[in-house]
């Protein structure tokens, strides 16, 4: 399993002539493949546009798919075991089949090449208002009924006690969602075609020439672009580990 | 400060009516407590007034206006819940201040109120804790805090002590208690502990399925009960109820238990006209069924064989077989009881329940 990750880390300090002898260690080690990516290509403005997107639409899942998957869980309304079957079908249906009406849609309203329209599939997810729908359903209605009782409104008692109460499944619904965004690539490769506008997998993609491809150069952005998912790993495993310790105080 | 009327409040689940007609008059400053069996309609009735259940019809009022639509946070009511519902990752400051924040008090004085509450229910060392860590008796305390520190119009409780062990929960009935002395905020109590009912209550009202039994002081409920039922609810050990037959006679009743003790009842007059005869349960509290040792004339009395002694320390309980079934009553004297011994009890006329076959109505002495 590490291997490609090791091969992925030693390519990338390897000269373009070296690239097809299978050592892990590089002859020469050198950094031209880094200065390249970071002076010559447009690697950091793609970093960026990830960044943007990534964050965005994470935050953006965080908050619609917890308020709708709250909404499910804990108010009863006339329709609402259609909408939620409405919004588990979604989940059996594959990208690849909405690519074409998402793309006639970006077309339509003009979101080609604009942020948003790399962005608006991913804003709402069906898997992660499934998910906290699961969760909230565990969450006591006595706990919602005392904030009632002390004057809050319905959105207060979401925000302030319901979502912090389920900070485990948020970090692991941001973590799946982040990364999915990150790498994400045909999307954003149909929906883009200036270079920068492009994410961090679609730049890299671009690497790959017709006739050739320069697989240092990609492998040395791949390097680089796994870091941030590290970070982002390493920072919401820790909400991960306290909710669970939170959830044991719980009763 | 505040009344509250309840008026012909009605709750359906469905087809399941949980409560029906409940119509009640609420004094400024009085503690009324809900008593019943499980299941009910107590915590619905509750949960109507606090506004967390809607109300297939009636009125609710507090003071004069009327709240029917009122969502709960505009009610100005705080609420005591059963398994205390602290928020689980707040301390103790903030689960008592969560309410007043809420409201927009200026920060120092919910600091002020929050602390004030905290040393009233003797929580000051424990403001930075979770609740995760605390005991039951501590969790059950913050969770009055959050309620007395609003100064809420009204006060509502749904079993707030049945999770406590028997000693914890007799020592916070006591502070319970004290606190209402002190705070005199209008009270709502729902409890399926009828001692708890009996020690708290100015006025008690008794429900079964969803319907008013009765309502009246602790007093009331335990020496005039409106019926059979809740003749046995209230009082531990239950009442002895015995079938009998009642048969009017110069100058009195006849009453001929089954299994063929009788014993007569002379001046003694109900208030409804028995007619030549009449189906009966009478009554008897354990403790106006007295052991009697010596025989005295005109002694109104029944037999029975002795089955089991329970001393209590104070007194004794003899559970004892009579031809007309089962019977609890009292002795003083605990030693020297043999099973199967014959137990004469005495019955003070007076202490006699005549509750009515069909009707389970009691019917009251007028003479
Ligand atoms: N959400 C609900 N949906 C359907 N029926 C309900 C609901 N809540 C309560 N009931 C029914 O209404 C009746 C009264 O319930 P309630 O909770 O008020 O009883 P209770 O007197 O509080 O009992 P307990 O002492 O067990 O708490 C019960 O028969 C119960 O099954
Ligand atoms: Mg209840």
């Amino acid at each position: 399993m590490i291997t490609p990750i090791l091969f992925m880390l030693s390519t990338s300090f390897k000269e373009g002539a070296e690239v097809y002898s299978l050592t892990i260690f590089p002859e020469k080690p050198t950094l031209v493949n880094y200065l390249f990516i970071l002076g010559e290509s447009k690697f950091i403005i793609w970093t960026v546009n990830s960044l943007i997107i990534a964050v965005l639409s994470t935050f953006s899942v965080l908050f619609f798919d917890g308020l709708v998957g709250y909404t499910l869980a804990k108010f009863s309304f006339r329709g609402r075991e259609i909408v939620f079957i409405a919004i588990l079908s979604t989940l059996m249906i594959p990208t690849e089949m909405l690519i074409i009406p998402w793309y006639m849609m970006s077309r339509t309203f003009g979101w080609l090449d604009t942020y948003w329209g790399i962005a608006f599939p991913g804003l709402m997810t069906g898997f992660g208002t499934f998910l906290m729908r699961q969760f909230f359903m565990n969450l006591p209605d006595e706990l919602i009924d005392a904030a009632r009782m002390d004057g809050w409104s319905e959105f207060a008692i979401w925000l302030r006690i319901a979502m912090p109460l389920v900070i485990p499944a948020l970090s692991a619904l941001a973590i799946f969602h982040f990364l999915g965004n990150w790498t994400a690539f045909i999307w954003p490769l149909i929906v883009t075609n200036d270079p920068d506008l492009y994410t961090i997998p679609v730049g890299i993609a671009s690497f790959n020439g017709e006739f050739q491809s320069d697989w240092e150069i990609v492998m040395t952005a791949s390097c680089l672009a796994t870091i941030p998912t590290l970070f982002v790993f390493i920072f919401l495993q820790k909400f991960i580990i306290k909710g669970i310790m939170l959830a044991g105080l719980k009763g | 400060m505040s009344t509250v009327s309840l008026i012909q409040l009605n709750k359906n689940f469905k087809e399941i009516s949980a409560v029906s007609d409940f119509d009640m008059f609420i004094e400024d400053k009085e503690f009324v407590v809900l008593v019943g069996p499980s299941g009910c309609g107590k915590s619905t009735t509750l949960r109507m007034i606090a506004g967390l259940e809607d109300i297939t019809s009636g009125t609710v009022k507090i003071d004069d206006r009327i709240i029917n639509n009122v969502h709960p946070k505009d009610r100005d009511i705080a609420m005591v819940f059963q398994n205390y519902a602290l928020y689980p990752h707040m301390n103790v400051f903030k689960n008592i201040s969560f309410g007043l924040r809420a409201r927009k008090y200026p920060k120092n004085e919910i600091e002020l109120k929050t602390r004030k509450a905290a040393e009233i229910l003797d929580l000051t060392e424990l403001l930075e804790r979770l609740p995760g860590e605390l005991s039951g008796g501590q969790k059950q305390r913050v969770a009055m805090g959050r309620a007395i520190v609003r100064e809420p119009k009204l006060f509502l409780f749904d079993e707030p002590l049945s999770n406590l062990d028997a000693k914890l929960r007799h020592k916070m009935r006591a502070e319970m208690k004290k606190l209402h002395q002190k705070v005199q905020t209008t009270t709502i109590y729902v409890t399926h502990d009828q001692i708890e009912a009996m020690t708290l209550a100015d006025r008690i009202v008794i429900m079964r399925s969803g319907v008013i039994e009765q309502i009246g002081t602790p007093y009331e409920v335990y020496h005039e009960p409106a019926n059979h039922f809740v003749a046995g609810f209230i009082g531990t050990p239950t009442m002895n109820f015995i079938d009998c037959e009642l048969e009017k006679t110069q100058p009195g009743l006849h009453c001929q238990l089954s299994g063929g003790s009788s014993f007569q009842l002379d001046h003694f007059q109900l208030n409804e006209e028995i007619g030549p005869s009449r189906e009966m349960y009478i009554g008897i509290r354990p403790e106006d069924l007295i052991h009697v040792t010596s025989k005295r004339e005109n002694l109104i009395s029944i037999d029975a064989q002795l089955e089991v002694v329970e001393p209590l320390g104070a007194e004794t309980l003899l559970i004892c077989k009579g031809d007309f079934g089962e019977i609890t009553g009292k002795s003083n004297q605990a030693r020297g009881l043999q099973w199967g011994e014959s137990i004469e009890f005495e019955i003070n006329p007076d202490r006699i329940h005549f509750f009515d076959k069909k009707t389970r109505k009691r019917l009251r002495r007028i003479i």
